[in-house]
């Protein structure tokens, strides 16, 4: 209950959130109860409910100037953190508009409510029987002075006059109206907005800010189920369904609980803020690895809504996740993150969507080659220039000795290298050195090298063996991502690997030029 | 303690044999030893300790005693390496350097006076000085003519049973071969993984049980060097008890699992001594300070830092292990630019025939020493008094085609120590 | 003997075994941990970003910079990962400009001086053998313990510096005092597999019962790790895996904290 009700969570990483949320959170729902369903609630309730008498009049002040200065600090959040700012998306700023619309157009229908004569004439002709001549100016004149009407031309300033008001004032409008001072944020802004009110007053201003008041509020009902707009509901059944645990466990036990989860987030942005891989974000450019967005694709992705091209933005971001649980433990709504992205993980595995050590494996070495190479050299490895690979000075030193393959356990746990690995080691550092960069990028042993860095231990030429393979990884993955081959595009060969066909490549590479093919 | 804050009294250049032997003679007597380079020469050994063997190289004339070769080949190239040593010195280094081994479960074996013959992978015979335990029962074999099994396997290249056969047949009838899968594999072998597997005396019984049947009628068994990799004499003594019959090894080519056997022994054996080893790194620049230390840059460029020394061992060897490098114009010491000793042009580097039994005279070129191994400039004085060579980058010798390889690099290296302890003790 | 604690990305929800441990011997032992908010340590991202990955590590440099420790990791691949980005800034100017270029624009910089330990380097040099003895209170007699190295850590050797690559010692060393037996193992060097857990079972499970094949045989009753991921590979995967009678036989995996900690009489080893 602390967590749902005083946000403990959410005070837990950051006491600003917490601040700026608690405001919304009071204000809202202080508005919420008393104000937008008084109908309900406060007329039934509450014996001699007025929503223009204190403490309610003071109160929708307070809780409005409450909600409206929490938006107010979510927006400079937004605005001020520049990774923040980055992941902040359309329905961020729509609700952040929504609520401040609402209430910003409350105050404003307040306030010009307050200075309208037109409001006053409405009131006094439904409300008011003068007795006598001076009595509707006398109470034009208190009002005025006393509650800010601004008339037109001007009410008397006459202080018998206001005095006579006055008491008009206590014997028919008090029972229905406190002093509009207490509304005292509205009363500032009709103060404020003054020099204009004889336009405001003779365009009914009022009505127009009536109209945008009920139509935000009505359009955030609508919204409700929508994304963002559901969390107020979401999460605390999400914190009350997860009972205060801050880790992956227990495991989410159905489908409508992970659902539960997905809709819970506030999109607050802590989670990517503190998120393990963060930096590769920042490296990469894919949204996705960012907690809070990668939630966003899920959802799409659980109901088959990606693109190809957004699956793979989203595969990556999954592929990257180090699963180190700190979303799960930061996230103020409770969600359970590393178990929606464990299990989005395995579900992208069964698709074989889960990068390009899966795709690579699709068809072999050989047919790799020729899709590789047909678009030569990625844009990045043109940027970048030679890298370890492709430099001949890598490989001066080289003699051939097997020194590598012979200490290699992954070759030494093969049953038959040429078979499983299709190149051993030393064999890749010869097809390098012959500028064969493209015949070894999908090689079994590229993709099988556990990097235990043995091979480049023990080069007695110092060759950089196994940062080498790494490299080729490397360079495989960007040609892939580049050209967006998520799979083979050659029907896989069912059987031979490349072993078997080294022939081929050696007795092509003799007849075309060089065999780079 | 930072161990490049350190300032050691020798740092070894080089990991090869002249390395590690000046390493472990520097470490024995007391001193603070760094040692840099590649994982060196040694990995590519064959496991035996050549001293002496061939003199005159254009013959190819074998000696039985290397004490008497050593004196043939004074004689006639008194720059050789041994000829600044005396036969004393080097008894003394061989055996230092084997009494280390065995200490680390690395017996070799030997004559004290003379050269053993064993066969090579190749099927010839050589004469070495001394050979590893696991593969002496190899010489009484040969030595006897005994009917003995070489078993060579399917996916093992460069060791074939039916060549070693075929070389040996007229001197040796009842010499047989046989090939057999090994044990849980196909497809290609590489010699240090065949030893994991034969550390594991299931795969041993499984290897004893498949040649079984071709071995009833020999007394021998010789294999590839493949019978373990750490505990070598484990899995031949298990390899003897399964067979029934006497088991030896016969070193496979380069990398065979003989240098890295031994390399590992030095691994093993020297940290316990206080040896700082900067694995892999290679000296880039050294200088020598006003203080008379050294200071050397190690790593790779633009990573690299410094480490300082009182002394310094070049034990860098020749062309493969970078001490001498050859560039278009001549062969030069790249690390202290000590002048080489070489033909005066490259043209006249190599015999016109490649195999020619004489050799190549580059092969005799490097730099050149006093009797404390102190390398010469070319004026003959002593380039610094704190700076030692030991090993193959020494001139005038050809230690692949004379059979000396191991004993220049240990006695060398003794000497260099030898010297340092004595100007220490000063 | 203050360090900034980084922890990796794997033990929070995988191995908060290995936390718990480390901390409390570390506390046990004087050297104080202090959190800090690392990011990951970029290993994982290696196989398909260079950049990424020096990155993520080098981002962390700059982070602690700001506390002025040295960093302090129990996992051998956080370790080995961190001193490669480092070795990458000094020999890669493409990859050092374009770190360099991330990191401006959040207003860091790569201090000039960075200082990353594995923890068994931690204890090993402001600890030692001697005084790791004296806090021994339930000596482990009679566990005969297979110390197994990690392959990130230790190689390549003159990036990490971490130990002899060929012949290290320092794992034995620590693990000494407590009373326990160390083995002397052929392939105490080699590689656990999970580096290849995902990308290729097969060859990673082949690794695995092959080192565990050799403790056995060497007389081993458990293997010392001192790594996150090869823990897991050991413990996690494996039980995962199933195993056959004769498999149950292999030794066990345990964090080498784990077996510090019950030397140390602070908490007692698993039946």
């Amino acid at each position: 209950m602390a967590d749902i009700l005083l946000l403990r969570r959410t005070a837990r990483t950051s006491w600003y959130r917490w601040a700026m949320h608690t405001l919304i959170f009071i204000g809202f729902t202080g508005l919420l109860v008393f104000h937008a369903l008084d109908d309900i609630i406060s007329y039934p309730f509450i014996s001699g409910y007025e929503s223009t008498l204190d403490p309610w009049q003071w109160l929708r002040n307070l809780f409005g100037g409450m909600a409206l200065a929490g938006v107010c600090l979510a927006v400079a959040r937004r605005l001020g953190n520049r990774q923040l700012k980055a992941i902040s998306r359309p329905q961020d700023w729509l609700l952040l508009g929504i609520v401040g619309g609402i209430m910003l157009s409350g105050f404003l229908l307040e306030a010009t409510k307050i200075i309208s004569p037109n409001v006053f004439d409405r009131m006094t002709e439904s409300y008011f029987l003068p007795e006598e001549e001076t009595d509707v100016p006398a109470l034009q004149a208190y009002w005025s002075a006393r509650n800010g009407v601004i008339f037109s031309p001007p009410a008397s300033t006459d202080a018998d006059l206001v005095a006579k008001g006055e008491e008009l004032s206590a014997n028919n409008c008090n029972y229905c109206h406190s002093d509009t001072a207490s509304a005292f944020l509205s009363r500032a802004l009709s103060t404020a907005i003054s020099p204009a009110a004889q336009t405001l007053n003779t365009t009914h201003a009022d009505e127009y800010f009536w109209y945008l008041h009920i139509v935000l509020a009505l359009l955030a009902l609508a919204l409700m189920p929508y994304g963002k707009f559901l969390h107020p509901v979401a999460t605390p059944a999400n914190l009350a369904a997860r009972g205060g645990s801050h880790t992956a466990t227990p495991p989410l036990a159905s489908a409508a609980a992970r659902k539960l989860g997905l809709e819970a987030c506030t999109r607050c942005g802590e989670c990517s803020l503190h998120c393990s891989v963060a930096p590769a974000h920042a490296a990469i450019g894919n949204a996705n690895i960012l907690p809070s967005e990668k939630l966003v694709s899920l959802r799409k992705y659980a109901d088959d809504g990606l693109s190809d091209h957004d699956a793979d933005a989203f595969a990556e971001g999954s592929r990257i996740c180090t699963e180190c649980l700190r979303c799960t433990e930061i996230c103020p709504s409770g969600i359970n993150l590393q178990e929606l992205w464990l299990s989005s993980k395995e579900s992208l595995k069964q698709r074989e969507l889960d990068g390009p050590n899966t795709t690579i494996r699709q068809c072999n070495a050989l047919q790799w080659a020729e899709v590789l190479s047909a678009q030569g050299k990625s844009r990045f490895e043109q940027i970048k220039g030679n890298g370890l690979a492709d430099k001949a000075e890598s490989f001066w030193g080289c003699v051939q000795c097997t020194t590598c393959t012979s200490v290699c356990p992954v070759v030494a746990v093969s049953e038959a290298p040429a078979k499983d690995l299709d190149l051993t080691p030393q064999q890749i550092m010869n097809l390098l050195r012959m500028g064969l960069k493209d015949q070894t990028l999908a090689a079994r042993m590229v993709w099988s090298c556990t990097t235990c860095y043995k091979c480049q231990e023990h080069c007695p030429q110092n060759i950089q063996v196994a940062d080498i393979l790494f490299e080729l990884r490397q360079i495989a993955t960007e040609r892939l991502k580049e050209r967006k081959l998520t799979a083979c595009p050659l029907p896989a060969a069912t059987s031979g690997r490349f072993s078997d066909t080294t022939r081929d490549i050696q007795g092509q590479g003799s007849d075309s030029e060089g065999g780079k093919a | 303690m930072n161990r490049y804050d350190t300032i050691y009294d020798v740092m070894v250049i080089g990991a090869g044999f002249a390395g590690m032997a000046a390493t472990l003679f520097a470490a024995e007597r007391g001193l603070k030893v760094a040692q840099t380079g590649a994982t060196g020469g040694i990995d590519f050994s064959t496991g035996f300790l050549d001293l002496m063997a061939v003199h005159p190289v254009a013959e190819g004339r074998y000696w039985d005693s290397p004490w008497d070769a050593i004196d043939a080949v004074i004689a006639e190239h008194p720059g050789h390496p041994y000829a600044r040593l005396g036969k004393d010195r080097i008894r003394t280094a061989m055996n230092d350097f084997t009494s280390f081994l065995q200490s680390q479960k690395l017996e070799y074996m030997g004559h004290e006076d003379r050269n053993t013959p064993i066969l090579t992978p190749a099927g010839t015979v050589k004469r070495t000085y001394r050979i590893p335990r696991t593969a002496w029962k190899g010489t009484e074999a040969l030595r006897d003519k005994a009917p003995t099994l070489i078993v060579d396997f399917n996916g093992l290249k460069g060791f074939s049973g039916r060549q070693i056969v075929e070389m040996q047949h007229k001197e040796w009838p009842r010499l047989k071969a046989v090939r057999v899968d090994f044990p849980g594999s196909f497809g290609e072998l590489y010699p240090e993984h065949m030893a994991w597997t034969l550390s594991s005396p299931d795969r041993c019984k499984e290897l004893a049980d498949s040649i079984a049947e071709h071995a009833k009628d020999v007394e021998y068994i010789g294999f590839p060097a493949v019978l373990g990799l750490n505990d070598p004499v484990r899995t031949v003594t298990l390899l003897e008890e399964l067979t029934g019959k006497h088991v030896f090894e016969i070193p496979t080519l380069p990398p065979s699992i003989t240098g890295p056997r031994l390399r590992a022994t030095f691994d093993r054996g020297l940290a316990p001594k206080g040896v700082c080893t900067f694995s892999q790194k290679m000296v880039l620049e050294a200088r020598r300070d006003e203080d008379g230390l050294f200071s050397f840059l190690i790593g790779v460029p633009g990573d690299a830092r410094t480490v300082r020394a009182k002394n310094a061992i070049l034990a860098s060897g020749r062309f493969f292990g970078k001490g001498l490098r050859a560039e278009r114009t001549g062969v030069v010491e790249p690390v202290f630019g000590i002048p080489v000793t070489q033909p005066e042009q490259r043209a006249d580097w190599h015999h016109p025939h490649f195999f020619d039994k004489q050799g190549h005279a580059i092969n005799m070129s490097g730099i050149e020493v006093n009797d404390s191994q102190q390398p010469l400039d070319a004026a003959g004085k002593v380039l610094h008094d704190n700076l030692y060579a030991a090993g193959a980058i020494q001139a005038h010798h050809d230690w692949m085609r004379m059979k000396c390889g191991a004993g220049i690099a240990i006695a060398t290296a003794y000497r260099a120590v030898e010297v340092i302890t004595e100007k220490n003790g000063e | 003997m203050r360090y900034a604690y980084f922890p990796g990305c794997k033990i929070p929800h995988h191995l908060p075994e290995y936390g718990d441990s480390v901390r409390s011997v570390c506390t046990a032992l004087g050297i104080e941990l202090v959190p800090v908010e690392f990011s990951c340590c970029g290993w994982p991202i290696r196989h398909e970003n260079a950049v990424a990955s020096t990155y993520s590590a080098v981002r962390n440099f700059a982070v602690v910079a700001q506390e002025g420790l040295p960093i302090m990791t129990p996992c051998k691949c956080c370790f080995g990962n961190l001193k490669h980005a480092l070795a990458r800034m000094n020999q890669d100017a493409r990859i050092a400009a374009e770190v360099g270029n991330l990191l401006g624009k959040e207003g860091l910089r790569l201090p000039e001086k960075v200082e990353v330990f594995h923890l068994l380097t931690v204890l090993d040099k402001d600890v030692g053998a001697q005084k790791l003895k004296e806090h021994v209170r339930t000596p482990l007699s009679g566990l005969h313990v297979a110390c197994h190295y990690g392959c990130h850590a230790l190689r390549p050797g003159n990036v990490t510096e971490f130990d002899d690559p060929l012949a290290p010692t320092v794992f034995e060393r620590i693990l000494t005092p407590t009373g326990a037996a160390m083995v002397d193992w052929d392939l105490r060097l080699e590689c656990c597999g999970h580096p290849l857990r995902g990308r290729d079972d097969t060859i990673s499970d082949a690794l695995m019962r092959k080192k565990l094949e050799n403790a056995r045989e060497a007389g081993a009753h458990v293997v010392a790790t001192g790594c996150t991921y090869c823990q897991m590979q050991f413990e996690q995967e494996r039980n995962r895996l199933g195993e056959s009678a004769e498999q149950k036989q292999t030794p066990k995996a345990i964090l080498f904290t784990r077996l510090l900690e019950a030397a140390l009489g602070l908490k007692s080893l698993p039946a």
